[in-house]
């Protein structure tokens, strides 16, 4: 396995596929959430209609979108309205495919993901905003010195669970593109998927999960240090 | 709030304002838009649309209506509304601006005087309104299905009457009469349904215009596409394929391929013998159907049609060469009827849903069971194991942590396989336990639930400790209660997982006696186009959104959160 090309070029596709899912995918909720919590009107309904893609299954979500990206699709034709280029399927360009795997999941994972964050940001003390108000404070000042010192233990919490969800995602891109085109989608866990199920090598797949495995136990041992050194503050 | 009153009305934080609701509402749009879209394609007749829509295009459209209402009453066939209207190249698409033709209101009156003093056999008419091959429903197969089970009273009534084994009653289909190949056979299901189908109204029905199908079907596929090939082999000079008449008995002109088509595609109950042909068919000793496809001559046949004995008919009241006014009677049925079509589309695809989960009286109630406890039992084990590990602080707790995290590190796929294995050794398969035992500890929960119990204030369980409270109770009454906004969320992924689950439900409880209702729908979705999938999908989205919509609240109150100071 370790001597297989297709399988270095996965674990490729896969860093660069975390490295999206991790910043835009895991920021996104956090924003949503900031957002949410700022304005003065309307949240409970921002926040129904935020959740909504969760209601339906999330092969569902994937199926919609891959409706959406087609050729002759919606996006295609405002595409074309404003003058551009758009004839093909986004799913086929190699440039765009990793992004129509990205997007869906980021568009269905921002209304629950940024419930936790919600949650979190009313239990700052309003007390403290008050103060670094009278204290002349700007809103950048507000959010860097109070929001995210709030957040940052759920943050730091959150990203372990990103980081697997990262690694794991295979089910989107297997609706979406299939691994292609050309294997420029073709994640591990897919490729995983695939050696297992469809050509029946299961003790080839097993020992790519564990590479895997042992990749983000790697990452994950090394966030529960930082972790376990934040909670010791705390206790302080 | 994060801004004073008055801060709140200074211009940048207005501005501030601003922008986050623009922000907002582009990104609430894009949330909507595609629900849209997904209602509008799960109320969609067509099977296959290849128009994007975020809303239905039939609701205000009369075109677009129409254009469905003639794809749904003639079976979905380009064949039959080519052969209705009498016209050899007219697709679906192109009806859409045919709705406001004038109707030929003399030959309609000829039409039905004809139908009144001469009235054809109803085995030469068809009920429209079937969908075969196109895995959607059919206005005419749940009419079916309800006229059988009104006159029989039950499933097994149904069954015993026709001799069939219909396992549930949507699954029972309506035979499906064409215009070529062998006649119906005669079973009870087929009396049944010709006993139905003889009280269904006659705007449901389209007659089987032989002639009709002779010149826009046959004539083009066995002499050639243009009129001039024809013209050419057979001395004539028609404009089109629509002028070309199709008599009852051998023409002269155009002999061949009319008897072609008369003795080995038409359907054999449409096919009379004439003098001669009765002297040959007791000559050659075959059975009637076996004589007409193999031995029979032209002169032998006779076409009985209801358009030839309309043309007949018409001919003897000084009208020769009268077609049957198909787009006619169409244009009027529909005017009639226009807003009960428009109430079908809309529901069609929905009641196919609800029947097939509701005709499953275990779906409903299976899928109850397993929420009730997956939500029970990931809301009890997993902060039990959060509650020791934060309370007792081991050497080893650091590694126990580790170990629950390591679980989340593989992907379902590597796992189903020894989960399945060992359910089996354990005999579980096709029980509750397969289907809750297997998620119902997770890892990241646990990890997500000791960072919250840690940062529960210490001084009240030194506190409770004091008071000589049990164990369980300090769990029960501090642990747990400050805790609920955390369990909601808990709660709810552990109902979105265990509502949604179909494809390892399917493995681990094949039993149909377990299934859940997303199992059943998954099954649904392998056999219906996909505006029922689209259907099914937002009819099983409604109880998710409902639990959310009342628990989104609570989720929200006041959680504990890490946080270093």
């Amino acid at each position: 396995m370790l001597f297989d090309a297709a399988f270095w070029k996965s674990i490729k596709v896969t860093f660069y596929y975390a490295a999206w899912t991790l910043t835009a995918g895991f920021l996104t909720p956090i924003l949503l959430a900031y957002a949410l919590h700022l304005i003065p009107k309307q949240k409970v309904l921002f926040r129904i209609l935020y959740y909504l893609p969760a209601v339906i299954s999330s092969a569902a979500v994937f199926i919609l979108w891959r409706e959406l990206f087609g050729a002759e699709s919606v996006l295609n034709h405002l595409l074309r309205l404003f003058g551009f280029e758009a004839r093909r399927s986004w799913t086929e360009d190699p440039n765009l495919a990793m992004i129509t795997c990205i997007l869906p999941a980021i568009w269905a994972g921002a209304g629950p993901g940024c419930l936790i964050y919600l949650a979190a940001l009313k239990t700052i003390p309003v007390e403290q905003f008050e103060a670094a108000e009278i204290d002349g404070a700007s809103f950048l000042m507000k959010t860097r010195l109070i929001v995210f010192p709030g957040l940052k233990g759920l943050i730091i919490i959150n990203f372990i669970g990103a980081i697997a969800a990262a690694f794991h995602g295979a089910n989107n891109i297997l609706i979406m593109t299939g691994g292609g085109p050309n294997g420029a989608t073709e994640v591990t866990a897919l490729l995983l998927f695939f050696e297992a199920f469809t050509r029946l090598r299961f003790g080839y797949a097993t020992a790519m999960a564990w590479i895997i495995a042992s990749l983000l136990i790697g990452i994950t041992m090394m966030q529960l240090k930082r972790l376990s050194r934040m909670e010791f503050k705390t206790a302080k | 709030m994060i801004f004073s009153p008055i801060t709140e009305r200074s211009t940048p934080v207005r501005s501030l304002y601003v922008a986050l609701y623009s922000l907002l509402i582009l990104g609430a749009v894009t949330m909507i838009l595609p629900f849209l879209i997904m209602i509008s394609a799960s109320v969609e007749p067509k099977a296959e649309s290849t128009e994007t829509t975020f809303f239905p295009p039939y609701l205000f459209d009369n075109g677009a209506l129409w254009e469905r209402y003639l794809e749904v009453k003639y079976h979905g066939s380009a064949d039959y509304l080519r052969m209705a209207w009498n016209n050899p190249s007219l697709m679906f698409e192109e009806t859409t601006n045919l709705l406001n033709e004038p109707v030929d209101t003399e030959a309609v009156k000829l039409w039905q005087r004809f139908l009144k003093e001469a009235p054809p056999d109803p085995v030469l008419f068809t009920l429209g309104f079937m969908r075969p091959n196109a895995r959607m429903p059919s206005y005419t197969n749940f009419e079916f299905r309800n006229w059988l089970l009104k006159k029989y009273g039950s499933l097994e009534g149904i069954n015993l009457a026709l001799g069939s084994e219909f396992p549930r009653v949507n699954r029972i289909e309506p035979p499906l009469p064409r215009i070529d190949g062998p006649p119906l056979p005669s079973t009870p299901a087929v009396q049944a349904f010709v006993e139905f189908s003889a009280g269904q109204p006659l705007s449901q029905k389209f007659a089987w215009d032989v002639g009709a199908f002779y010149r826009t079907s046959i004539l083009p596929r066995t002499v050639g596409a243009d009129i001039a090939q024809y013209n050419e082999k057979f001395g004539t000079s028609y404009a089109s394929y629509t002028d070309v008449p199709f008599p009852a008995t051998v023409p002269e002109a155009g002999a061949k391929p009319w008897f072609f088509f008369v003795s080995r595609l038409l359907r054999t109950d449409f096919v009379q013998l004439t003098d001669a042909g009765r002297v040959n068919h007791a000559e050659s000793g075959l059975g009637r159907d076996v004589f007409i496809r193999t031995q029979s001559k032209p002169e032998d046949l006779r076409v009985v049609s209801v358009d030839t004995l309309f043309g007949d008919w018409a001919a003897a009241q000084g009208r020769t060469g009268l077609l049957i006014p198909q787009a006619s009677i169409d244009r009027e049925a529909f005017a009639a009827e226009k807003g009960f079509w428009r109430n079908q589309f809309l529901t069609l695809n929905y009641r196919t849903v609800i029947d097939e989960i509701g005709g499953h009286g275990g779906a409903l109630r299976n899928t109850l069971i397993l929420v009730i406890l997956s939500v029970g039992g990931a809301l009890i084990i997993n902060p039990l194991a959060a509650y020791a590990l934060s309370r007792y602080k081991m050497r080893s707790s650091y590694h126990i942590l580790l170990f629950f995290l390591a679980t989340i590190a593989f992907p379902g796929e590597v796992t189903m396989i020894p989960v399945f294995l060992q359910l089996r050794e354990f005999n579980l398969l096709n029980t509750f336990g397969a289907l809750v035992l297997p998620s119902l500890a997770n890892g990241f929960s646990i990890f997500l639930l000791k960072g919250f119990f840690d940062s529960l204030p210490r001084e009240l369980y030194e506190a409770a400790e004091l008071d000589g409270v049990s164990e369980f109770k300090m769990f029960w009454l501090i642990t747990m209660n400050l805790s609920k906004p955390i369990l909601a969320v808990i709660a709810l992924s552990a109902f979105t997982t265990a509502y949604g689950a179909f494809f390892f439900a399917l493995i681990l409880a094949p039993d149909p006696s377990m299934w859940t209702l997303m199992v059943y729908v998954f099954q649904l979705r392998m056999s219906v186009a996909s505006p029922v999938v689209y259907a099914s999908l937002i009819l099983t989205a409604i109880p998710t959104l409902i639990v959310f919509i009342t628990c989104q609240n609570m989720i929200l109150r006041g959680i504990v959160v890490p946080s270093d100071k």
